[in-house]
């Protein structure tokens, strides 16, 4: 799973650490740091609780580009 | 009708929980395989003079210890403790106190199902079973709850490093 720097862009900008976001959202850091690296993939309540606390839409932080999109 | 019961705070988050619930599936099927293991080792054992030999229950005591390395271990691996307990020192004084009770009763009842009937005699078969596990457990428990406390600590320290370094 490929590393989901959307959310740590998205963290950046609202300056909050790992451990702030999740607090915010209820999950512990280590959680947060799996996402980030693409070791976990949330449930969607879990990346719903995150795009709220970053005030971002789903499609922002979890949406991957991916080549074959185009033939869609 | 309503349900009235209220669950207690589970501790784990949902990623915490995936991983303990996949521990728990992997080791339920390394339980199912061993113990069908045991079941053919023992009926094959059985037919040959040297049974007699093997304790009663090994093979089962064997599953069972080599379940209780499994579970510590992965438990470990995966930096997770319980969905309901905390890993602090009444909660693993209370375990231990608990397990020590159940052993304790468990051999005075032995000595009660073997005709010995004295008070004194079942008293100290409790007490030696009482202290013994209790003893053994709070040390067991509370190891691992500071091993279990030093990863998470050394965990959050490696990424929080990282967290500052990108």
């Amino acid at each position: 799973m490929a590393k989901n720097l959307a959310i740590k862009v998205a963290r950046a900008e609202k300056d909050l650490t790992q451990k702030a976001l999740a607090d915010m959202v209820g999950v512990s850091r280590q959680t947060i740091n799996a996402i980030e690296k693409g070791e976990y993939n949330p449930s969607i309540k879990l990346c719903r609780a995150i795009c709220r606390a970053l005030n971002k839409k789903l499609d922002d932080l979890f949406w991957e580009e991916d080549n074959n999109d185009e033939n869609y | 009708m309503t349900k009235t019961t209220k669950k207690a705070k589970n501790n784990l988050d949902e990623r915490q929980e995936a991983a303990l619930l996949k521990s728990e599936s992997k080791g339920f099927w390394l339980a199912y395989w061993l113990l069908l293991a045991v079941i053919l080792i023992q009926v094959i054992i059985g037919t040959t003079p040297f049974s007699k030999d093997i304790p009663p229950m090994a093979g089962e005591w064997i599953v069972f210890m080599v379940m209780c390395i499994y579970s510590v271990s992965r438990y470990m691996k995966d930096n997770v403790w319980d969905r309901r307990l905390k890993p602090d020192f009444k909660t693993n004084l209370l375990l231990s106190l608990g397990a020590g009770a159940v052993v304790g009763i468990l051999c005075a009842c032995m000595l009660l199902v073997n005709g010995r009937t004295d008070v004194i005699d079942l008293l100290i078969a409790f007490g030696a079973g009482f202290v013994s596990t209790a003893v053994l457990c709070l040390i067991a428990l509370s190891i691992c709850a500071a091993a279990y406390k030093k990863k998470r600590a050394m965990l959050e320290e490696q990424e929080a490093e990282e967290d500052n370094i990108e």
